[in-house]
């Protein structure tokens, strides 16, 4: 025997089949095994859909039950899609051959199928078979098994079916002993199905159904269920695209379409490589199979109608399926220095901006648990749909000298503030935005509920907000004898709208019940429905409250223009209970709230206590009774956080606007000052922007940005023209006498002083401080110039 | 009160059908549908039409009564409601063939329901009684079983359990039918019974 004879000339580097074994150690949770075969599924079901209208396409997991889960138990995932003929069951179960895994549609039966399965149990079965086959083909993967006999060979098997049954079923067994553990927890089906509604809202969601923006989202309508339970979509509780709020003259609506298309690019099938320009063999792999791809960015942004603490942020897609959802990385800012600044959400740590950005171009990492943010086409989509300057306009105008036109600045600016009302689309009760009534309507929104569907609800809560608060529109008076002449014009519509002030228009008087009326006995009925006429619902009752140990539906109405009797006296407020509901009617025009300030809901529920004590026999005190009342109420209540946020926001606001003024005149702003204003900014901005050129912010007149309370203050008592008039404050100055001109200045800086008092002062725990602070901040932001 | 007339009877059941086809109706839970009555009594489309023809009260067991049962016949091809589903199971030949051979034809005019079960003919001149439906509806299925059972020893019957899949049923589930059916001296099958889109009808159910 030579030498060249012994010596090999190649090595066989097949792995050991144990290799399948040990890529299960990769970290994925249930839901997230079960995902990589639903992908599969789903990217069947899409395509078979399409071309065969009449199927009704169905996934079905099934998933043992903790009582009856064991090592022997079976998880079960099947469609009911075209199948697989033998050739094409060979090539979908080679680990790590799959072309689409990298790109298009969902399925991979590759790399994530393998681990996916591994991660589950040993022995993995995929039954498949088409319409008009007469037999399902079985091939049965056990782990142990190949590596028993150290060959990836597996066998299959073949049994009688129907020529009508056609899908696909893979079955695990043999599971792991930490799935058995997990599946013992009664909760984990539920969970299961929470995250499989929630990762494929897209796929499930109908894109014609009843919810606001439904066509907008879109979907495709597909159908998962799990233990025959159907797997509802956690659908996007967002505000119609055709509701609006005003930003720099012009509408900025509640929802909209995002589409920046791209040019097509050339993928490697094998090796995952993108090349702009086509190809004829991959310079990574070298392989010829170089194909064509669309590249889109697709999606949308939108307001969802209930701001909370973490349930806000956007939903990154990759082929319909959710990869991370809840993202605030978009609302981050990244600095020239590299330090990251979370600009949003700037109230009370509360947001509202959703939306859903489709990135099917885009790598995802293996668990596909998030995108690669350092790939180009993630880093492409960001400055599509965020742009790289500040949202905050005027940190982006200061730092950049131009604005964020982004579409997420636009959503940013438009609504970053949660004040109740429609000016900013936010639900309130006539006092404050009623976040937990407006999120508890979500949740009936979640569960099908169609009165809640649509976003009416919150919108008449926001108008209810402004008609409690402000009262109601003034009626149109009809076109007075000397608008006559414009009508014939053809001009009418230039009369006089508003009331002139002197006395009731004669439209109110039409609302006055007619003398003739008043003769004949009015029921009890159409007294009633006389109040409700002229009331407003407060939005965040209308709800079941306790009262002892009955329950019974609560509902407050404000009522103006219309008097409300009991035994013909004039009551502030008169209470109707007819089975299990109660309606209170409270005259908005009535002393406590009219000269004391009292809330509706207060003045209801003291004016009703003693009756409904009696009524549903509450045992205990008056006061005890009110306040087990407000404590259902926890959007009523006032404490030190709320105040000491919406403080903060006002401040925000003051520099914002004071930046404007003194970038103009910044010599003339910093003189006004008292030295320990100046020493106090200086402070402030070296703690928070240590490497600040304090001598150039004081130049270029950046200090403002730096400014306390007090140094506002200075400049409303030493600089008032600086700063009244239309500067910072709305606060008429000039025009009037000195006397006059000093109450401005008293009034303004009452209203500063109370300001600091929020901002730097200890927590506050009186309420009736905290409420009367909360007033101020009212009247301070109602007295600032917005930009 | 007036009687319903006939037109807009079948307006009403082509707006429940609408409904029921959205949701599958076949598979809601009875929390559920309880929920969806409620819904239709309040909707102006249904329970605001009906209110004119019949007490507020009546209107809920109307339905429930009425097109939701219809409902159910009709994805089986049987009773008013038929026309107007957009979706339908494959039908009784069907589950004839799948659960008895493809040699087993449905007897005419022997067609029953709740459950669902008529006589089939073999190929060779034999008969049996089958009759199908879900798990959930085992009980009824083996009641009409042992009614068959009573009237007759030697008869054939077939006691076919339908799943909306080609998974195979449950262990458990299957172990205690086939048990229940050995009982009886009865065979037992589990067949496919999946509900398809009508062709003619739009591919959009709502």
């Amino acid at each position: 025997m030579t030498e060249t004879e012994t010596r090999p000339g190649t090595l066989n580097l097949t792995p050991s089949p144990r290799i399948l074994e040990m890529i299960a150690e990769v970290d994925l949770q249930l839901h997230q095994c079960l995902c990589e075969l639903i992908d599969n599924c789903l990217d069947e079901l899409v395509e078979a859909t399409r071309v065969d209208e009449t199927l009704e396409p169905r996934i079905d997991v099934t998933l043992p039950t903790a009582s009856k889960v064991n090592r022997g138990a079976k998880v079960v995932v099947s469609d009911n899609g075209r199948g697989m003929s033998p050739a094409e069951l060979r090539y979908a179960l080679s680990a790590g051959t799959s072309g689409k895994q990298r790109f298009g549609s969902l399925g991979l039966f590759g790399m994530g199928f393998n681990i996916a399965t591994a991660r589950l149990g040993t022995v993995t079965e995929v039954r498949s078979g088409r319409r008009g086959d007469d037999q399902w083909i079985t091939a049965t993967i056990d782990l142990r098994e190949m590596q028993r006999r150290s060959s990836y060979e597996v066998p299959l098997r073949y049994e009688r079916k129907d020529p009508d049954e056609h899908g696909t079923l893979v079955s695990v067994t043999n599971l792991r002993e930490d799935v058995v553990v997990k599946l013992k927890s009664s909760s984990s089906i539920r969970e299961v199905s929470k995250n499989l509604g929630r990762i494929y809202t897209y796929m499930l969601r109908d894109p014609d159904g009843p919810h606001s923006g439904a066509q907008l989202m879109g979907g495709l309508n597909q159908r998962l269920y799990v233990n025959s339970r159907q797997v509802p979509p956690l659908v996007p509780c967002i505000w119609d695209p055709t509701r609006s709020v005003m930003y720099k003259a012009a509408e900025a609506p509640a929802a909209k379409q995002i589409h920046v298309p791209l040019t097509n690019a050339f993928a490697c099938m094998n090796c995952g490589r993108w090349y702009t320009s086509r190809y004829d063999r991959c310079v990574e792999c070298e392989s010829t199979e170089i194909q064509e791809r669309e590249r889109r960015i697709v999606g949308w942004l939108g307001v969802q109608r209930f701001a909370d603490k973490s349930d806000f942020g956007l939903t990154f897609l990759r082929s319909g399926r959710a990869i991370t959802t809840r993202d605030r990385s978009l609302f981050d800012w990244e600095g020239p220095d590299g330090d990251i600044e979370l600009e949003y959400p700037i109230e009370l740590g509360m947001g509202r901006i959703v939306g859903e950005i489709h990135l099917d171009h885009a790598p995802v990492n293996v668990r596909k648990t998030n995108f690669d943010t350092s790939s180009p086409e993630w880093r492409y989509m960001v400055e599509k749909v965020r742009g790289h300057l500040p949202l905050r306009p005027q940190l982006a105008k200061r730092l950049f000298n131009r604005e964020n036109d982004s579409p997420m600045s636009r959503f940013f600016n438009a609504y970053r503030e949660n004040k109740p009302g429609l000016r900013y689309l936010m639900p309130g009760n006539g006092n404050t935005a009623i976040h937990n009534e407006a999120k508890r309507w979500a949740q009936k929104f979640r569960s099908g509920d169609p009165e809640y569907q649509t976003d009416d609800k919150w919108y008449e809560a926001a108008a209810d907000h402004d008609r409690v608060k402000n009262g109601p529109p003034p009626e149109p008076a009809p076109p007075s004898d000397e608008d006559d002449w414009l009508k014939g014009e053809g001009l009418g519509h230039l009369g006089t709208a508003a009331d002139d002030g002197h006395g009731p228009s004669p439209s109110q008087d039409q609302k006055q019940p007619e003398p003739a009326a008043e003769t004949r006995p009015e029921t009890e009925e159409q007294r009633f429905a006389r109040y409700r006429e002229h009331a407003t619902l407060l939005p965040d009752t209308d709800r079941e409250v306790r009262l002892g140990t009955a329950q019974a539906v609560l509902r407050v109405y404000v009522t103006s223009g219309v008097e409300l009797l009991k035994d013909g006296q004039r009551q502030p407020a008169v209470v109707r209970i007819v089975a299990g509901e109660v309606e209170i009617y409270v005259d908005s025009g009535t002393t406590l709230i009219a000269r004391y300030g009292w809330s509706p809901l207060n003045v209801a529920l003291v004016c009703a206590a003693s009756q409904l004590k009696s009524v549903y026999s509450v045992s205990g005190s008056i006061d005890g009774l009110v306040t087990s009342i407000l404590e259902q109420f926890p959007d009523r209540r006032v404490d030190s956080s709320a105040v000491r946020s919406r403080a903060e926001m006002l401040l925000e606001g003051l520099r914002d606007r004071l930046a404007d003024l003194t970038s103009k005149d910044a010599a003339t702003f910093w003189s006004a000052l008292s030295g320990q204003s100046k020493r106090a900014a200086e402070s402030y901005a070296i703690a928070v922007a240590p490497d600040v050129d304090w001598k150039a912010a004081v130049e270029n007149g950046e200090f403002a940005r730096y400014l306390g309370v007090e140094g506002v203050l200075d400049l409303v008592t030493s600089g008032p023209e600086l700063v009244l008039d239309g500067g910072l404050f709305r606060t008429t100055y000039a025009a009037l006498g000195e006397e006059t001109q000093a109450d401005q200045v008293a009034r303004v800086s009452a209203f500063l002083t109370d300001l600091k008092r929020m901002v730097t002062g200890p927590p506050l725990q009186n309420t009736l401080e905290l409420s009367r602070l909360l007033l101020t901040a009212d009247l301070l932001d109602a007295e600032i110039v917005q930009a | 009160m007036a009687s319903l007339p006939e037109p807009i009877r079948l307006e009403i059941f082509a707006e429940l059908a609408r409904h029921f086809d959205a949701v599958r109706w076949e598979e809601i839970s009875s929390p559920a549908a309880t929920e969806m009555y409620d819904r239709f009594v309040k909707d102006p489309k249904i329970g605001g039409r009906l209110a004119r023809f019949m007490p507020t009260e009546k209107i809920r067991p109307w339905i429930k009564d009425g097109p939701a049962k219809q409902y159910r016949r009709a994805l089986e091809g049987v009773g008013p409601m038929a026309q107007i589903t957009t979706r339908e199971y494959p039908g009784p030949q069907s589950v004839v063939r799948l659960a008895m051979g493809s040699g087993w034809t449905l007897r005419a005019q022997t067609l029953d329901v709740k459950p669902m079960r008529c006589l089939a003919d073999g190929p060779n001149s034999e008969s049996a009684f089958i009759t199908w439906g879900p798990m959930s509806a085992l009980q009824g299925m083996v009641w009409h079983a042992c009614l068959r059972r009573a009237e007759s020893e030697s008869q054939l019957i077939t006691i076919a359990v339908t799943k909306p899949n080609t998974a195979p049923l449950l262990d458990d589930d299957w172990h205690l039918a086939l048990s229940l059916a050995t009982i009886l001296r009865a065979r037992c099958e589990q067949v496919t019974y999946t509900v398809s889109r009508k062709a003619t009808a739009s591919s959009r159910t709502v």
